[in-house]
């Protein structure tokens, strides 16, 4: 792997939750954004995905573990960062309801991160709110609305005008478009992979729709229970998907083609629900669901393996093609 | 607005009320038929007159017109509350958003374990206690007032502020590099307005109903000048017979605290519209 | 068509009164449900599939006019009195909720409120019944693969996972025996993996009951995989229906095609986002076709006029739309 442009390395993020006992919401996960790309990181709920992407952006700080970014350490609040840092790492939050302060114009929620960053030259970028919601696509009209006369995709692109004002090489994506209905998400996706090419963004895409990951991102990362199971570039993520839990993913998909139906895995069919993050299974924390267990896996914790080039997998079960080879 | 505001007969029954209240309390010495007897002035020939053409609402027991005393007694009132008011909002406002704003850290405990002192204690009995240390004059009445007041402000903007805070627009902003007293007071405070203002309006009628209270036992405003509570406690040796020295005024301060009352619904009410 | 009709909509409108005038909302709109049948309303936010549902069970807010007819059973539910309707609800309808956690009261336990959905819904005579309560409790939870119904049974929802409540809840919509089954986006709330439990379990129980189902759902995957025969809503209208297979296969009204595209696919084609414009005004909706404003192919008469329902092919696939007349 090359050097990126945000690197996580064992990343770990506990809740104390009672006496003794925490929410290990994050538990010893390895990431890393390649400039200019996206990284979809996909999960059910309680995975964590959500507790990476605001210890990436210093609304938490992290228990243990490196957080680097264009090479310097980021591993610190919000508050204890810099201006430059906090205008470069971006979030985008899911709810497109609370994202924008309902007593203020466009204009006024547009202007405020575009004074503040005004200094800071960035070639490219928008430097008044008009062009800012060009990039966006949205009329000029819109700078005088307020947030409560527009749809949730009008407001999500405004949060993501907003985010763009102070010129950030990363952006992270909470979610953007699952509350929305898949018309406008295609808006919104669209808009943000045009921005994505214009202003060489990279996106770190957190979600739990795959079937959106297989057209948005260019790699795709699973996350289960704190720790991830599965990472390839997505081509090949969807081609192979190797560990069970994936699998378990794809299958349970409802999908609107013959076509989707034939790339969905059919030996595999969901069962189980997904343990609470306090009291983790041991071991492998997917053996209670994996219709492939064996004995190691209640027992040791398997490693994340390179199976074939920018494949890894998590599992007892798949073995490196070297190995298969030999 | 107007016109969502105007749709409750009462809200605009409440502004009439509380716009003549004060346009009188402005213009009480052009208006009222005896500007002097609102001071020492005595004229014992037309003592304990009842209400006719000339003393629309009767004399007190030296002689001074009740309608002038109680418009100039208005006027005292309404300076008062907003007097208090003027100090204690933003006072208490501030330290809400502050408590709000900087959830579990040591200047929350600190601003909410004061307030929980403050509110523990019944209003009224703060005030007497207070304005009973301090010589009984007016001014102390208001600072007594303005002392127990603030709180309720605390505890109303510390609910609205912490949740507030906790919204998405809240975080962009903090991550976008905003200042925080920028946060406070231009994502949070608007988002505050509505049951601020609805409280503020309530108050000005509680405010006054307390400062009443307070010159009823002699703890405020003193004599000679005009006070609607020391008029009431005044006319109460003469009743039943000289009714009119004690109900004029208990009239007047329950209009006025009614007006701001209804006046304060309707601002709600406008509010919860316009938040749908 | 010979098959016997279990529930059926005509010319049903709904109106709302709001501060800025009336929403037109649902307009003239049909719909028919065979016995055995799993019909699909898809559409998305706003198209008014909540308020179609809401009409059939007759719960319509305060500000809402209606009129039209609403058969079930060959009862007309509109001209029912209001016992009656309840009565009908209780004994031969059932609901699945989208949220398991708001259908279910959480100062109750699991036990009183199963129960008592279960006294209501039998005859009086059988409800005084202590021990056939029970049985029936038991049955219902055993069916829908709750282990441990002691537990359950005892427990508040909020000790249960999403999963389990939402199972639940079908446990208490299928514990009695129903004809028709409505389901309002049923496991939406609830991640992929125990959604497709969920929806397995009540494909399961439907044909074990040979209920018919009304699934309404803004999921064209979840429809696709759930039934037999779907209806697409715009705006208030139906612009589309057909065997689901061969309308997912040949869609044909510009929306369902526009609505197709937009779909995150496994297979990976990229996004199209293909319907521009904003969703129906009901307060002034356009005298032609709903979708008319936002469609591409959109010729004059599609403005002016309303387009009837045209058949295409011999499997009762129709379409609302000039350009098939």
């Amino acid at each position: 792997m090359k050097n990126g442009l945000l690197t996580i390395k064992r990343l770990k993020k506990y809740f104390p939750y009672k006496k003794g006992l925490f929410v290990k919401a994050v538990d010893g996960v390895d990431l890393q954004i390649a400039e200019g790309k996206i990284l979809g990181l996909v999960g059910e709920s309680g995975s964590g995905k959500s507790t990476i992407a605001y210890t990436t952006v210093g609304m938490y700080s992290a228990t243990e573990g490196e957080m680097v970014f264009k090479g310097q350490d980021i591993n610190k609040l919000a508050v204890d960062r810099s201006l430059d840092m906090k205008g470069e790492i971006q979030i985008v939050f899911q709810d497109p309801g609370s994202s924008l302060n309902p007593r203020r114009n466009i204009k006024q929620i547009l202007e405020v991160p575009l004074k503040l960053h005004s200094r800071r030259e960035k070639s490219g970028f928008p430097s008044t709110t008009k062009e800012i919601l060009e990039e966006v696509g949205l009329a000029q009209g819109y700078l005088t609305k307020s947030p409560r006369s527009l749809g949730g995709g009008e407001r999500q692109l405004i949060a993501i005008a907003r985010s763009l004002a102070t010129k950030p090489s990363l952006i992270i994506l909470d979610e953007p478009t699952s509350a929305l209905d898949v018309s406008i998400q295609a808006k919104v996706i669209n808009r943000l992979l045009k921005l994505q090419e214009t202003f060489n963004l990279s996106y770190l895409f957190i979600t739990h729709d795959l079937s959106l990951m297989r057209n948005v991102a260019d790699r795709v990362a699973i996350m289960y229970l704190g720790k991830l199971c599965e990472e390839a570039d997505t081509a090949e993520f969807f081609q192979r998907p190797l560990h069970p839990y994936t699998r378990m993913l794809l299958s349970s998909i409802p999908v609107a083609t013959e076509e989707e139906e034939k790339l969905k895995p059919t030996k595999i069919k969901s069962t189980g629900e997904i343990p609470s993050s306090v009291y983790v299974p041991s071991g492998c924390s997917f053996h209670l669901r994996c219709p492939e267990k064996m004995d190691i896996c209640p027992v040791v914790d398997p490693e994340m393996k390179l199976i074939s080039t920018g494949h890894y997998v998590r599992c007892h079960a798949v073995k490196p093609e070297d190995e298969v080879n030999q | 607005m107007w016109y969502k505001f105007s749709r409750s007969k009462l809200s605009v029954i409440g502004l009439f009320i509380v716009v003549s209240v004060i346009l009188l309390a402005i213009f009480a010495p052009f208006i009222v038929p005896y500007p002097l007897h609102a001071g020492a002035y005595t004229d014992f020939a037309n003592a304990n007159q009842a209400p006719s053409a000339e003393f629309l609402m009767g004399s007190d027991n030296i002689g001074r017109d009740i309608l002038s005393r109680i418009v100039f007694g208005l006027r005292s009132a309404i300076t008062m509350s907003l007097f208090v008011l003027a100090i204690s909002v933003p006072f208490g406002v501030f330290m809400g958003l502050i408590a709000g704003y900087f959830q579990r850290s040591l200047i929350d405990s600190v601003i909410t374990r004061i307030t929980d002192i403050f509110l523990s204690v019944p209003p009224l009995v703060l005030a007497l206690v207070i304005a009973s240390l301090l010589e009984p004059s007016l001014r102390n009445a208001m600072l007594a007032i303005t002392i127990m007041w603030w709180p309720w402000y605390t505890r109303l903007v510390y609910g609205q502020a912490s949740s507030i805070s906790r919204l998405d627009f809240v975080r962009a902003s903090e991550l976008s590099g905003v200042k925080w007293w920028n946060l406070l007071f231009k994502e949070i405070l608007p988002n505050c307005v509505s049951p601020i203002l609805t409280k503020v309006t309530l108050d000005m009628g509680l405010v006054i109903i307390i400062a009443s209270s307070l010159a009823f036992v002699g703890l405020g405003e003193q004599p000679p000048a005009p006070a609607l509570g020391n008029m009431v406690a005044d006319g109460a040796k003469y009743m039943p017979e000289q009714w009119w020295m004690t109900i004029f005024p208990a009239l007047a301060i329950m209009i006025v605290v009614l007006g701001f009352n209804l006046l304060g619904d309707g601002i709600r009410d406008l509010y919860s519209m316009e938040d749908k | 068509m010979g098959k016997e009709v279990i529930l059926s909509v005509k010319n049903l409108n709904v109106n709302y009164r709001v501060y800025e005038g009336t929403m037109k909302v649902i307009d003239g709109l049909n719909l028919t449900v065979n016995m055995g049948e799993k019909v699909g309303l898809v559409g998305e936010t706003g198209c008014g599939k909540t308020s179609t549902l809401k009409s059939i069970l007759r719960i319509m807010p305060q500000n809402c006019i209606y009129s039209g007819e609403i058969y079930f059973e060959g009862n007309d539910m509109m001209k029912m009195k209001s016992d009656k309707m309840r009565n009908m609800r209780r004994r031969n309808i059932s609901m699945i909720f989208q949220d398991p956690t708001s259908a279910l009261n959480p100062v109750f336990t699991i036990r009183d409120q199963l129960y008592s959905v279960i006294r209501n819904s039998i005859p009086e005579r059988k409800a005084r019944n202590k021990r056939e309560v029970e049985k029936i409790a038991e049955k219902a939870l055993k069916e829908v693969y709750l282990a441990d119904p002691q537990r359950v049974l005892a427990g508040y929802p909020f000790q249960l996972s999403g999963g389990m409540r939402q199972r639940v809840c079908i446990a208490m919509a299928l514990a009695t025996n129903k004809d028709l089954l409505l389901a309002d986006e049923p496991g939406t709330s609830l991640d992929v993996t125990i959604q497709d439990q969920v929806l397995r379990l009540i494909d399961e129980l439907v044909a074990e009951k040979g209920l018919s189902v009304l699934l309404v759902s803004h999921s064209l995957g979840v429809v696709r995989e759930m039934t037999d025969r779907i209806y697409v809503m715009y705006g208030g209208n139906m612009v589309e229906s057909g065997p689901t297979k061969e309308l997912f296969k040949e869609p044909l009204h510009p929306y369902t095609v526009a609505l197709l595209d937009c779909v995150p696919k496994l297979t990976g084609e990229g996004i199209r986002a293909t319907i521009s414009g904003e969703m129906v005004d009901y307060l002034n909706p356009s005298k032609g076709c709903r979708f008319a404003p936002r469609c591409k192919k959109a010729l004059n008469i599609c403005h002016s006029t309303k387009p009837i329902q045209n058949t295409v092919g011999s499997s009762g696939h129709w379409v609302a739309c000039h350009l098939y007349e």
